[in-house]
């Protein structure tokens, strides 16, 4: 706990660490220190991106703390409601009469499109019978009530909570009957964009090169006014998953409604932005690929400019930010920063083929757990960085430069390469404000 | 509570209430759960972890241990932490998840007391109960195992039942050293809040009398009372007549410790009626002051937290639910109500005058950087202007109103 620098893994060694524990960079040993400068949008405001609804959580008082101080300050707070469970009750059982009560009573006086159901750790261990309350309450009041999980008890499994309160949401969506295509029932050509928090940045060329491949038009629940509007994201033709916490919901709407899905993750390399145009082109059985030619060379060209300014500068990647650590350090290495450090949760199939790439062409670079337990025992920085790319990067290394990249805003494609390199040449000197910058940021562990 | 919060987040848990006590007394705190249990520690309820990071963690406890009783896991993550060192001793607390599978922290501290040698404090929170009841607790078990007799006397007044949780800050803890000073009072200790960790609690027994200033400090009073027959008084001073009141009682402990502050004034037959509402001993002093220094009678406390039966007045009143609140604003014409700024929305008298306090185990970060003094000679809640405060009551107001007539 005295030592200076906290629990590293070399990038050499970081395949062969996390192989043993499901891709996860923490150690199974290990406590966990949650620094505020951690965490993300949380299962509440996800959950209250569904318009029209009330969100219902049981839970006892020490679990909905966080999430219901975060929705006061985004504002989400008008659609969530709490029912605290109390000691007795949960020891004989009877806390589960009260939730059938309050959803009656909340769908009756408020008058929701539909609602959400939030359980907690306590009702996995318990098996408390959350599914019939859902099923009698749907039918009863006529309409859509789903379950969703507050249960970090679960975030070493496959389906962890920032999973699984994705399939959630998408369960309100209605698909078309077998004898209609989608466009028979909307008429347009949509694609729903799934994984992010934000529509895909307005700027990006994705949009403009699928209304010229044949009037395709992204859709994202964050612009469905209505539960109604919603709903109908099941009559879109296709899903991008651009995050990799949509990959359960969208292989689950693959199976409910017959929506096809293509792994399109936002990512900085030209490379990889490219396979995402193909993939995304074949799955429409488009005759050729999307002309995102202007854009890329744009990006090409704006990339061999920086890397004479940008080489040689050092960089920390932190955890809290919306893209995936590896491929930006791989991105960022390819321009000719040094990324010494990288903080991270996990290693995403997605990016096995980037730590193996970095491994060879950043042999120096350290992966630090982002919850190690001798992350607690930084008096000092670490290290000082000409750069820090996400919030709790700048906890640990002293910056000259930090960059957010931040959950609200989903930058994509070559325009969005642009952008990242943009705002890390704009930057303005940091100024030490980290602490206004995490409450901005409403994170929730 | 029982019952629907639709307005107000749920408050600070037991375990936030804990940790508050031990937080800056040079060890690590443990809580025993999933993480989202401790975020709401570090980010939401210890103002302190931003400037001051503190060694907190998390059990990081997960589904396959749980079902299985594994506690071995816990014991390995905590001995391959090294908790040793500047760490004087390690508290472990329980959340909502070890509760149900009832983890033995009794057993898991004797094992690691005897392997670490240092304190290993288990404390039977479960995050299903609010945050003084925790921090109760805490304060307690300090009273127990750190209050040492045998040091030599040289007089002053413990400070007793501060935390960040309700109103005491650095800031407000030296206004009220400031007001003890002004009359002639040595302050011998703050627990937790003097910057001497853990040697302020083991200089107890050197001071003449306690001083809560909070429920949570109480049941740690009575037992030093019990046990060295230490007197207590409970208070906080708030304006200079009460101040001065305060001092004396200090000064002359004996039979004032549970002694309703002016029991009298509120029975007079004023033409408004005000309302505060918070931690009962504080509120009991604004009270106070409001009687001596505001020109204010009728003066109502009311609390979401525990209330001390022998401090309560007349028509104080213990609320229970988010409804108790509402009805009592909608059943009361109240000319002046000082509470938290989440509770401002229940009040839509557009004649009655709101003088928000943040009360962090409300509240939280919303509101936790103001620079208002609750305490002191000088008080100054009521002379603010709602731009004093990052206070968005406007709009929460607002929002409230538009949820109302959506209805």
């Amino acid at each position: 706990m005295n030592s200076l620098r906290p629990y590293m893994i070399p990038i050499g060694d970081l395949q062969q660490q996390v192989h043993t524990r499901q891709n996860k960079v923490n150690r199974r040993n290990a406590l966990h220190y949650c620094a505020p400068s951690g965490g993300g949008w949380g299962v509440v405001r996800v959950a209250c991106l569904v318009p029209e609804i009330l969100v219902l959580f049981v839970i006892p008082i020490g679990c909905g703390r966080h999430g219901g101080v975060a929705a006061l300050q985004t504002g989400d707070s008008r659609m969530v409601r709490y029912l605290l469970v109390e000691e007795a009750e949960i020891v004989v059982g009877s806390y589960l009469d009260r939730v059938e009560k309050a959803v009656d009573h909340l769908i009756e006086a408020e008058k929701p499109a539909g609602m959400i159901l939030f359980s907690t750790c306590m009702d996995d261990l318990l098996g408390a019978d959350f599914d019939g309350i859902i099923r009698v309450a749907s039918e009863r009041h006529r309409i859509p009530v789903v379950r969703a999980k507050m249960n970090p008890i679960m975030s070493d499994t496959k389906k962890p909570p920032e999973v699984m309160i994705q399939h959630s949401i998408y369960q309100f969506l209605k698909y078309p009957a077998a004898n209609e295509t989608p466009e028979d029932v909307t008429g347009e050509r949509h694609i729903n964009v799934i994984g992010s928090f934000g529509q895909l940045d307005s700027e990006s060329e994705i949009h403009e090169a699928l209304r010229h491949a044949g009037g395709y038009r992204l859709r994202h629940i964050t612009e469905c006014a209505t539960l109604e509007a919603f709903e109908s994201m099941g009559k879109s033709r296709l899903n991008l998953l651009v995050k990799p916490a949509g990959a359960f919901a969208v292989k689950a709407m693959a199976k409910r409604g017959k929506q096809p899905f293509v792994e399109g993750f936002t990512a900085f390399r030209p490379a990889e932005i490219n396979e995402n145009y193909q993939q995304l082109s074949q799955a429409l059985a488009l005759p050729g690929p999307l002309d995102t030619t202007a854009a890329e060379a744009a990006a090409w060209h704006l990339m061999e400019r920086a890397k004479p300014v940008l080489k040689g500068m050092t960089a920390a990647i932190g955890a809290t930010l919306n893209a995936r650590p590896f491929e930006l350090a791989r991105f960022l290495t390819e321009l000719g920063i040094h990324v010494r450090y990288v903080l991270a949760k996990a290693v995403h199939d997605s990016e096995e083929k980037h730590v193996a790439w970095l491994k060879e062409h950043a042999p120096a670079l350290q992966v630090i757990p982002d919850l190690d337990p001798s992350l607690s025992a930084q008096h000092t920085y670490v290290d000082q960085v000409d750069l820090c790319l996400g919030l709790d990067a700048a906890v640990y290394f002293e910056p000259k430069k930090l960059v957010e990249l931040p959950f609200d805003e989903t930058l994509y494609g070559y325009r969005g390469t642009e952008k990242l390199i943009t705002r890390i040449q704009e930057a303005e000197p940091y100024r030490y404000d980290l602490t206004q910058r995490i409450y901005r940021a409403n994170l929730v562990v | 509570m029982k019952a629907i919060l639709k307005r107000l987040p749920p408050f600070a848990p037991d375990y936030s209430g804990a940790s508050a006590v031990f937080y800056p007394l040079g060890g690590a705190v443990i809580l025993n759960g999933a993480d989202g249990c401790i975020g709401n520690v570090t980010g939401y309820d210890e103002p302190r972890f931003f400037n001051e990071p503190g060694r907190v963690f998390s059990s990081g406890l997960r589904e396959i241990h749980a079902i299985t009783g594994d506690e071995a896991v816990l014991l390995e993550k905590i001995r391959e932490a090294r908790l040793t060192g500047d760490i004087q001793f390690i508290l472990m607390l329980g959340t909502p998840t070890s509760a149900v599978i009832a983890s033995d922290h009794q057993s898991l501290s004797r094992i690691l007391m005897d392997e670490q040698q240092i304190p290993v404090i288990p404390l039977n929170t479960t995050g299903m109960e609010t945050y003084e009841i925790g921090a109760s607790k805490a304060f307690e078990q300090l009273a127990v195992h750190w209050v040492k007799p045998g040091k030599k006397k040289k007089g002053g007044v413990n400070v007793i039942g501060s935390t960040p949780l309700d109103y005491w800050g650095p800031e407000q803890m030296t206004l009220v050293r400031q007001a003890l000073e002004h009359y002639q009072l040595r302050i011998n200790s703050i627990w937790g809040m003097d910057g001497n960790g853990m040697e302020s609690i083991k200089a107890t027994l050197e001071g003449d009398v306690n001083l809560v200033v909070s429920v949570s400090g109480l049941k740690a009073a009575r037992y030093l009372e019990k046990e060295y027959g230490m007197p207590y008084v409970t208070g906080v001073p708030v304006g200079k007549r009460s101040a001065r009141r305060l001092a004396r009682k200090l000064k002359n402990p004996a039979g004032h410790h549970m002694m309703p502050l002016k029991a009298s004034l509120s029975q007079m037959n004023s033409p408004g009626r005000s309302l505060v509402i918070g931690e009962q001993i504080w509120a009991n002093a604004f009270r106070e002051y409001l009687e001596d220094e505001g020109g204010v009678s009728n003066v109502e406390v009311c609390s979401f937290f525990q209330m001390d039966k022998a401090l309560m007045e007349k028509d104080d009143r213990l609320l229970t639910t988010e409804d108790d609140l509402m009805e009592l604003a909608s059943q009361n014409r109240y000319t002046l109500v000082v509470g938290d700024p989440l509770f401002q929305s229940f009040f839509q008298d557009e004649a009655l005058r709101f003088c928000p306090v943040p009360h962090l185990a409300v509240s939280s970060r919303l509101h936790w950087d103001h620079s208002l003094q609750y305490t002191g000679l000088f008080p100054d809640v009521l002379k603010q202007k709602r731009s004093l405060l990052h206070l968005k009551e406007a709009s929460l107001k607002k929002e409230f109103r538009t949820q109302e007539s959506g209805k």
